[in-house]
């Protein structure tokens, strides 16, 4: 569970002013930083508009089930090691 | 970073002021010249000690947005956002939690935007009580994740519920990212801590401008057999259509994983005789199945056509569904009959191959 505690000093850290939080601003902005202008599909200047539209095409999608990276494991066989 | 196009970037990070507080900057590439880093506009006024950046989002070049946090005057830690509107960025105000009270310790995580003001974050705040000394001598506060959009304006931050049963992130819940494959939807996943002090990985959706229930990864406490997992990142390419891939622990060590969600389906048509003779087309029994590429059983129907001429339409249950012809409803002739799948609120529609039906004399 060493993630868990992770977690709990970094939150201490900010509250103490360290801010130390570089991993997960880092690491979170992936999404962020894709190029989003593909995207984003032309929609209307209104916001409500652009609301309904996205309520008439919208579908939610199913997820998969989560599987290991493939070939990855193969690669990897030092993890199993440690 | 961000970048809206080729050359059109923004990047934002940290520096230390002249009175050794952390601030934050951005630094914009226009048509690929760099320009000078500049504070982020109205965040001196809001923070009393120290403030990083947290992530950017470009929807197209001039117009981004960005959060990070910044520490009030009684050193509570606030999510900040700020807008760039046609290339001129907006001053920095505190996100608003509403009713969440939280104790005073909120992240933020990630940013997507679908359009130009119209974005979603994900992260975590904390509930521990205000009291910075009892939040200090806490030993593990329970992060409580939340998401928050903004529509035009940014709406108050909302948390994100679980499911019922088995998965509940009631108690710890981190969002560690989020994604738009358009305004105002969404994916956004992260990790909990499940009532067996496993560590597993979610997800949960925004249809439309409604964030739904999160939902464990499907498969993945199979795979997180040592009852570790984590999110590393979800990117949508379009609504519904989004991958989240993250690390586990199992058999083999530690891995990578990654699960797709996914709208598409594969309809497929069965024609029980390549013939069949005119006036005895009863005997013609016409079967369909949609596939979904992700998981679960499409509703709704399916239209079976001869030509441009509907020959039925089937209401499928379990994915599949069937109808017979009518015994005098085709003249001889050769027919392409192909099945055409409408969607239903969770997948897309799809359309089978042609398969060739004869009607003799």
């Amino acid at each position: 569970m060493k993630n868990i505690r992770f977690a709990a000093a970094a939150a201490v850290a900010v509250v103490a002013g360290a801010v130390a939080m570089g991993g997960p601003a880092s690491a979170g902005p992936l999404s962020a930083a894709r190029p989003t202008a593909h995207a984003a599909p032309a929609m209307p200047a209104n916001g409500t508009t652009a609301r309904v539209a996205a309520a008439t095409l919208a579908k939610s999608g199913a997820w998969g089930k989560a599987r290991p990276v493939p070939g990855l494991v193969a690669l990897n066989r030092g993890a199993t090691q440690r | 970073m961000s970048c809206a196009s080729p050359g059109n970037c923004v990047a934002t990070g940290r520096y230390t002021d002249a009175h050794r507080h952390l601030q934050v900057f951005i630094t914009e590439e226009k048509n690929g010249a760099w320009g000078n880093a500049r504070s982020v506009p109205g965040l001196a006024a809001l923070n009393k000690s120290d403030a990083d950046a947290f992530a950017v989002s470009c929807a197209s070049p001039g117009n981004c947005a960005l959060t990070g946090g910044y520490t009030d005057a009684h050193r509570h830690f606030h999510v900040f956002v700020t807008d760039e509107k046609k290339g001129t960025w907006q001053n920095a105000h505190m996100l608003s939690f509403g009713k969440l009270d939280p104790g005073g310790t909120e992240i933020a995580f990630s940013m997507s935007c679908g359009s130009p003001g119209n974005c979603a974050l994900a992260g975590s705040y904390f509930t521990a009580d205000g009291n910075e000394q009892a939040f200090v001598a806490e030993a593990n506060p329970d992060p409580v994740a939340y998401v928050a959009d903004e529509r035009g304006g940014w709406d108050p931050a909302q948390q994100v519920f679980g499911g019922t049963g088995d998965f509940n992130i009631s108690g710890f819940a981190e969002l560690n990212s989020v994604s738009c494959g358009s305004p105002a939807n969404c994916a956004a996943a992260g990790d909990y801590i499940t009532a067996s002090n496993t560590k597993l990985a979610f997800v949960v959706n925004e249809v439309s401008g409604s964030w739904g229930n999160a939902m464990r990864v499907p498969g993945i406490a199979t795979l997180a057999t040592a009852g570790f997992a984590e999110v590393g990142s979800v990117s949508c390419a379009s609504p519904g259509n989004c991958v989240v891939g993250g690390t586990y622990e199992g058999a083999h060590g530690n891995q990578l994983f990654v699960a797709d969600q996914s709208t598409s389906t594969s309809t497929v048509l069965t024609l029980s005789a390549a013939t069949a003779r005119a006036g005895h087309e009863q005997t013609e029994k016409i079967s369909v199945q949609v596939r979904p590429r992700a998981s679960g059983v499409p509703d709704g129907t399916v239209t079976v056509k001869a030509g441009n001429t509907t020959v039925c339409v089937i209401t499928l249950a379990g994915g599949k569904g069937a109808c017979a012809l009518r015994a005098t409803q085709l003249r001889p002739g050769s027919y392409q009959l192909t099945a055409g799948y409408g969607g239903d609120a969770v997948y897309s529609g799809s359309a089978s191959a042609a398969r060739k039906l004869t009607v003799t004399r």
